[in-house]
């Protein structure tokens, strides 16, 4: 999604606080919060600063701003994107419907495989709801 | 669908890229469109007509499925 500067600076400042906030949980307990925040951050400094380089080529380039513009609206690259992305669901609701198995499979906690289903069965209610959604609208 | 936005495209003398920067989308897409790979939106295809000064009717031609 095109996304105006100030939107990946204010990324690239919390991801910077998430790794700042990652070195106040120095308690052995605390270890898989400060892991997941250095996660996070480094995540999200790297796409604020891979964003705002792009940026800054393009506005040194209008042209290159322009092109990149029309690239991201053209019908046809929508439609590749969506249908990619559409794709790329169904394939994670059968990784996730074989993920949940080989819980059961290699007897996982209940919750675990219980927390897998539910995410089969979101991703299923998500889908109806769009549905649903679109059927309304157009 | 079959079209004949390359014929109509090459009698003017435009490049693709010419007329991707004029419909506002990409050359690639235009390309498509040429070889019939893809089939364009109807305001795609109204820009398009709009382009040339032309109806939708004369570059697009639509052939009805043969039932198996």
């Amino acid at each position: 999604m095109l996304k105006k500067r100030s939107f990946y600076v204010v990324m690239l400042i919390v991801g910077m606080c998430c790794i700042g906030a990652s070195f106040f949980f120095n308690d052995a307990n605390a270890k898989p919060i400060a892991g997941s925040l250095i996660g996070i951050g480094a995540g999200f400094i790297g796409m604020s600063i891979a964003n705002l380089i792009t940026k800054h080529m393009e506005r040194k380039n209008p042209t290159l701003e322009k092109q990149s513009q029309i690239d991201y609206n053209d019908e046809r690259n929508i439609t590749i994107r969506n249908r990619a992305k559409a794709e790329a669901g169904d394939i994670t609701q059968w990784l996730i419907m074989g993920i949940a198995y080989i819980t059961i499979l290699i007897s996982a906690p209940l919750w675990v495989t219980l927390a897998v289903v539910i995410v089969f069965l979101i991703y299923h209610f998500a889908g109806l709801y769009l549905i649903n959604k679109y059927q309304k609208e157009m | 669908m079959k079209n004949k936005l390359e014929e109509i495209r090459r009698q003017r003398g435009i490049k693709q890229e010419e007329l991707a920067t004029a419909l506002e989308v990409s050359r690639q897409t235009i390309g498509s469109l040429e070889n019939g790979r893809y089939n364009p939106s109807i305001l795609l295809a109204f820009k398009i007509a709009l382009f040339f000064d032309m109806t939708i009717e004369e570059i697009f031609i639509y052939e009805e499925e043969k039932p198996c």
